[in-house]
């Protein structure tokens, strides 16, 4: 009996924080809700709508006409020579740009993070073409880099260097296209390291010169390894948008088949030739492939944690 | 505490589908609109209520608004603005109810704008189509056959390139707005300080023994000697290339009839066996040759090449006229006829009013397209656009016309202009082109670049077969 009435108030007590924490759940929930719809109308309807087209032949004049199955898919990796060059031509990109950024990032943050007078002014400079538009960006560097009008190649002769093809030859286009990509993208990724490395105490510092270690060393075992989460969220956003782009490819160099990437190919294929159903089907590929970095890159963020 | 958590929640929802309903909503009514604002001011005007035009016009007809997908264009859109609101005063007044909504695109992203309409099952009516899409669209069952509408007498009142232009297998799928053709356009002071002398009416020749490339070797200027020409003698297009221009000098390399010159198959669908012929290799050779081995060519040449004095001579249609006199009108241009290798040809450029298959509105769109297509209608694109009119009679009555070097530029359509190769896969077809050209320019082997695109065209074609 005594062990009943103890009981009661205990149970009780557990239905009211249940409750409250259902609620507490429910209104959150209501919070989230417009982005989770949002995502569902935006993101997830089309994903879904990409993989039925992708099963489909479809194009957006005629409509759905036949189911193919996975046709499309088999297609890609056994029939389409364009599309594994076009893979190709993307992991070059990636390749390229995403060490470099973050390389390049942790340098410029490293630069911009130092109290100094003037350094407001210096990583607004480094922000700016973070947020101009890509495609005027894009027009601006295709007249700067032009071979016979260009500025560059005015600066290149004016040393006594020969004018280059930046943006014609096959072999210089994708360096190119790297190099201006890193130049819009790589403010993003100082910002974010710099708001790291102010997240880092000064007592980590004090220790290590209390240890001997010099700049280099502190940067190196102190620095880096507290950026870890920020490194690897730099990476992976990196990557995912490395593996997307469009935009300078579109601007820059459409008709240069060493500069087709990946995304461009599956646009030409859906709006130029009139194969959405197989263009579905590549953009399926991708999101697997991007799917797979991504679980793979916040696998290894998370062993690290442990 | 229960009862206002829910309140809360409750309130939050709602506020939040609000958002969503007012963003949502908004957006999906103006998009249209914002495309173009100019291109709305005649719907803006009181349809019947104001038309003078007796007791029949004045009867109240449901206002009939025409969506037309068309290129975004300022000064066409000023042309369309006055074309309607004439329009709306025809036939005393029949037509008052109808105005017109525009949804302009810039020129790259029209194709892809229409594909989207057409499966969205957005509700348009009227489309503008580039000459060779007109073909696609109608393969698509996008456009309608207006074969009955059109008396054979109202076909006559075009150019027959036009006519054939908007045909496709015994079909009329629209009438034109507009025509284009191409002619040598020329510096006239770098001429005169080369000491050369150009006879319009005599076209220079392409190839090694040709006549044209002395002339460009003379024209083209390094004075400082690094290499690096300040004036290039010739220039056709760049640094995007497209059939429209880059094709020509290819297809002049065959006689009429023979598989160079036509282009493609005559369903439109084959390519290996025309692209590729001997003498189109022979032409693509020389046309690389121009850039690397006479030097005479840019690879990459600024916007308005010429004009900005950049190279003396380059290959275009009459629209360079337009843009002399508004952005370089200190630079004296002339025009002679173009270049070819055996058979002189100009590729024509026509734009089609096509009719959607989805119109709810037939019978205003046609009357509408008719009034655009007519003389009457031409004039408006004319007075505004300045572009080659397709209407034979009109064209007779515009002064510009009867004087050179736009006299010349007709009289060379009319003798020679052929429309760009007849295939439901132009647009397929003319990307390809365009990544085998950039290669082309690139130093890629030209033969084996034409040989292998000849067969990407007959893959891309597989689909329509």
């Amino acid at each position: 009996m005594a062990t009943t009435t103890s009981n009661i108030p205990r149970v009780g007590r557990q239905r009211w924080w249940q409750k409250y924490r259902n609620q507490y759940i429910l209104v959150g929930f209501l919070f989230v809700l417009p982005a989770l719809i949002n995502f569902a109308v935006f993101r997830y309807y089309p994903m879904a709508w990409a993989v039925n087209t992708s099963l489909w032949r479809y194009s957006l004049l005629r409509g759905f006409q036949e189911f193919v199955g996975i046709d499309h898919y088999i297609r890609a990796f056994t029939a389409d020579t364009q599309f594994i060059s076009s893979m190709k031509a993307t992991l070059y990109y990636v390749l390229g740009k995403v060490p470099l950024t973050i390389i390049l990032g942790l340098a410029l943050a490293s630069f911009a993070n130092q109290e100094r007078r003037g350094m407001g002014l210096m990583r607004a400079l480094i922000f700016i073409p973070v947020v101009t538009s890509f495609v005027v960006v894009s027009i601006v560097w295709g007249m700067v880099l032009n071979r016979d009008v260009g500025l560059m190649n005015a600066t290149l002769q004016g040393l006594g260097l020969p004018r280059m093809e930046f943006l014609t030859s096959p072999t210089n286009v994708m360096p190119t296209i790297i190099g201006i990509s890193l130049w819009k993208d790589v403010g993003y990724s100082v910002i974010i390291l710099v708001a790291g490395m102010r997240g880092i105490a000064q007592e980590f510092y004090d220790a290590a010169v209390v240890d001997g270690a010099n700049a280099w060393q502190r940067f190196r075992y102190v620095t880096v390894p507290m950026l870890r989460r920020h490194l690897m969220f730099v990476s992976v956003i990196s990557t995912l948008g490395a593996f997307q782009v469009f935009v300078p490819v579109y601007q820059l160099a459409p008709q240069q088949r060493n500069a087709q990437v990946i995304v461009y190919y599956i646009y030409q294929k859906g709006f130029i030739f009139g194969e959405m159903g197989y263009a579905s089907a590549l953009s399926v590929i991708l999101l697997l492939i991007l799917l797979f970095l991504s679980i793979f890159q916040i696998r290894v963020l998370r062993s690290e944690d442990v | 505490m229960k009862k206002n958590i829910w309140i809360y929640a409750i309130a939050l929802v709602v506020v939040m589908s609000m958002v969503l309903a007012a963003c949502g909503g908004g957006a999906a009514t103006e998009a249209p609109s914002a495309e173009e604002p100019a291109g709305e001011e005649p719907a803006a005007e009181e349809p019947a209520g104001e038309e003078p035009s007796g007791e029949e016009a004045m009867e109240e007809k449901e206002p009939v608004v025409l969506t037309f997908i068309k290129i975004a264009d300022e000064l066409e859109a000023q042309a369309f603005d006055e074309m309607v609101a004439a329009f709306q005063q025809i036939e005393d007044g029949k037509w008052s109810h109808v105005s017109i909504e525009y949804d302009a695109k810039p020129f790259a992203e029209l194709f892809p704008a229409i594909e989207t309409s057409v499966a969205t099952g957005a509700k348009v009516d009227l489309i503008q189509a580039d000459g060779p899409d007109v073909k696609h669209f109608a393969w698509n069952g996008v456009i309608q056959d207006l074969s009955d509408y059109f008396t054979e007498e109202e076909l006559q009142q075009w150019f027959p390139q036009s006519v054939e232009d908007a045909t496709y297998e015994g079909g009329f799928y629209g009438p034109p707005e507009v025509q284009s053709c191409q002619m040598l356009w020329y510096r006239t002071d770098y001429v005169e300080a080369a000491g050369i002398e150009i006879d319009p009416d005599v076209s220079l020749t392409y190839g090694p023994d040709g006549t044209g490339l002395p002339v460009w070797q003379k024209l083209t200027v390094d004075e400082d000697g690094d290499g690096n020409p300040e004036v290039f003698g010739f220039q056709n297009n760049g640094p995007f290339w497209f059939d429209y221009l880059n094709r020509i000098p290819a297809r002049t390399n065959g006689v009429p009839g023979s598989p160079t010159y036509e282009g493609v198959s005559e369903d439109g669908l084959t390519h290996t066996g025309y692209f590729d012929t001997d003498e189109a290799i022979e032409a693509y050779q020389f046309d690389q040759d121009l850039f690397y081995e006479y030097g005479v060519r840019s690879i990459e040449p600024p916007p308005n090449a010429m004009l900005a004095g950049f190279s003396a001579m380059f290959i275009n249609q009459d629209l360079v006229v337009g843009i002399q006199r508004d952005q370089f009108p200190d630079v004296e241009i002339d025009a002679a006829a173009p270049p070819y290798w055996q058979t002189p040809m100009c590729q024509t450029g026509s734009w089609h009013y096509g009719i959607s298959t989805t119109t709810e509105h037939f019978e205003e769109t046609l009357a509408f397209v008719k009034y655009a297509s007519s003389d009457e209608g031409a004039a408006f694109i004319w007075k505004y656009k300045n572009q080659f009119p397709a209407n034979i009679n009109f064209l007779a009555t515009v002064e510009e016309y009867q004087t050179y070097p736009r006299s010349l530029m007709a009289e060379f359509f009319v003798e020679f202009g052929k429309s760009r190769i007849v295939s439901p896969g132009y647009t397929e077809y003319n990307a390809l082109f365009g990544q085998f050209y950039q290669a082309l320019v690139s130093g890629g082997d030209v033969e084996e670049l034409t040989r292998e695109y000849a067969q990407l065209m007959d893959e891309a074609m597989a689909k329509y077969k």
